[in-house]
């Protein structure tokens, strides 16, 4: 039996006695990644100077005017102003492109940081040709570097995501130590950070090594420093956000606790996250579920009509969410209507190469 | 090589290194920490009037390191039960070092029960007791009064303590029952 009493004296020996634990590397390599620290440190904070000069002179602006002419009228003017609903009302026509998944495409889904919304959008990419592994991003990053979304997709640039040798479950993410995201606030690492997960999770990964540059690992202040991360591997369900800053309504994957494809549609009804409304109206309610190998067929009751911009941003939610189940198509049936926006009810629809694909020509 | 790094190297790395690694409990983080404290003492270096010693003064700053992090892990752990990835998964387990490994059961239990103790109890106990700091550098590093100092080592000797007994008894309850099956 161990000893189960200890006095103060005791237990300062004890203390006393505990190994004393040597760092292994040399002084040379220890001084090699001083320098690099040192580098990594510098860098931040001309750029953490260059952003607060760039507050300084926007809130400068901002301000100025406001000094110069009566505030009151400006106020009481952009409360009445009808601009708001009218740019709400222009925000919410939707564009009805989607790129499906048995089509001969090449493509792949990028999940884009949104900071108005703050979460991140996944965008599917069209590829101009056949492409290695290790290029599909890069290839995508490209075209949407010639995109409306440029500036968004701008924060993956100086990032190489690959599948590591394998299956492809493991990939490796290797951020340039220059890249901004070092300097970034909060909110922007934990976007950026969010992007690069869903990206690699719609590229089939289901867990990351971090790499900056070539050391192992990625350093950020709002995460400390991370080495590997598994990524939840619970099926998606998409929901719609209006606020997105791309200018449309936007389709947006949340994980789910459904186990069947019937069950998320259930589930597809209620949204708990913030921002995130379900995509499946208030008047149209699921009224069956058949899942026959991988083709479902949705049988809908309508209480009251949806719109056909609602009834299409429904239809590709669904299918979004069936292609997260393995499905390959999906049949919508309903007795009062003919089409869901622009697919056809009675006829299988193909499950789509990813979300969003209209906002690369539209943009923000 | 910089000159003041490879005399603050020779005289104090080990000292800082076993400092920030019983703070953290883990060598590659103990790596990383160590690298940050010579980052922000090669900074200030010339900054330093020697109002006290060398050593105290790259303890205090060591100690502004390893509270960082503490501070940067709580957001971490806040923001992983909210966000989809859970806290294991971005690695919780510490192995223990071999240096501990080849301890007594005693040292190692305390080395456990060590990470239960608060991280100013940690400080203190760290500081006083493996660096062997007297209550007056210990008070200098920290930028605490003495007292506080005293007030805060008595309660983590006593900490320490209760835990110890608490593991040993769950530990020998353990043994004992193991027999009886």
């Amino acid at each position: 039996m161990k000893k189960l009493n200890w006095n103060e004296r005791c237990i300062e020996h004890g203390l006393e006695q505990l190994p004393v634990i040597k760092d292994r590397r040399t002084k040379e390599e220890v001084y090699v990644r001083l320098v690099r620290a040192q580098r990594r440190a510098r860098w931040k904070r001309r750029w953490l100077k260059v952003v607060a000069s760039a507050a300084v002179l926007a809130s400068a602006v901002y301000v100025g005017p406001h000094f110069i002419v009566p505030t009151r009228s400006d106020k009481n003017e952009a409360s009445s102003s009808p601009v708001q609903t009218l740019e709400a009302d222009g925000a919410s026509s939707h564009p009805k492109a989607m790129m499906a998944a048995s089509e001969p495409v090449n493509a792949v889904v990028i999940a884009l940081p949104d900071e108005r919304i703050g979460q991140v959008v996944p965008v599917v990419v069209p590829l101009p040709g056949r492409f290695a592994p290790n290029e599909r991003l890069s290839a995508a990053l490209g075209e949407l570097a010639r995109s409306p979304l440029r500036e968004a997709s701008a924060w993956l640039d100086g990032v190489k995501m690959a599948p590591a040798a394998g299956d492809g479950r493991v990939w490796v993410v290797r951020v340039l130590a220059s890249h901004r995201v070092f300097a970034a606030g909060h909110e922007e690492q934990r976007l950026f950070f969010d992007a690069v997960m869903e990206t690699v999770r719609q590229m089939g990964g289901q867990s990351i090594r971090f790499f900056t540059g070539e050391e192992e690992g990625l350093d950020l202040p709002v995460l400390g420093r991370l080495k590997t991360a598994k990524i939840n591997q619970q099926k998606r369900m998409y929901y719609q956000n209006r606020s997105s800053s791309f200018g449309y309504p936007v389709l947006i994957p949340a994980p789910g606790s459904a186990r069947s494809f019937s069950e998320a549609l259930k589930q597809m009804k209620k949204s708990t996250i913030h921002g995130l409304e379900p995509a499946i109206p208030p008047g149209v309610e699921v009224d069956s579920v058949d899942v026959d190998a991988r083709h479902a067929t949705v049988r809908l009751h309508l209480s009251a009509r949806p719109s056909a911009e609602e009834a299409a941003s429904m239809a590709e939610a669904v299918l979004l969410t069936a292609k997260e189940f393995g499905l390959l198509d999906v049949t919508f049936e309903s007795s009062g209507l003919s089409t869901l926006g622009p697919y056809p009810l009675g006829k299988p629809i193909h499950v789509p190469a990813g979300p969003n694909a209209a906002l690369l020509a539209t943009g923000p | 090589m910089d000159p003041v790094f490879e005399q603050l190297y020779e005289k104090y790395h080990h000292d800082l290194f076993n400092f920030l690694f019983y703070m953290v409990r883990n060598r590659e983080q103990a790596e990383d920490l160590v690298q940050e404290v010579y980052v922000r003492v090669l900074r200030s270096y010339k900054r330093f009037k020697g109002q006290c010693s060398e050593k105290t003064w790259l303890l205090s700053i060591a100690r502004h390191v390893a509270i960082d992090f503490f501070r940067k892990q709580k957001r971490r752990r806040q923001w992983a039960r909210s966000a989809e990835w859970s806290e294991e998964q971005i690695g919780a387990d510490e192995p223990v070092p071999e240096e501990m490994a080849i301890q007594n059961e005693e040292i190692q239990l305390m080395y456990r029960c060590l990470a239960r103790c608060t991280v100013d109890q940690r400080l203190v106990l760290v500081l006083r007791f493996i660096q062997s700091l007297s209550i007056a550098e210990t008070a200098e590093s920290l930028g605490w009064t003495e007292s506080k100092v005293k007030t805060t080592q008595h309660r983590a000797l006593k900490a320490l303590k209760q835990y110890m007994e608490e593991e040993a008894k769950q530990e020998g309850w353990r043994c004992e029952k193991a027999q009886l099956e």
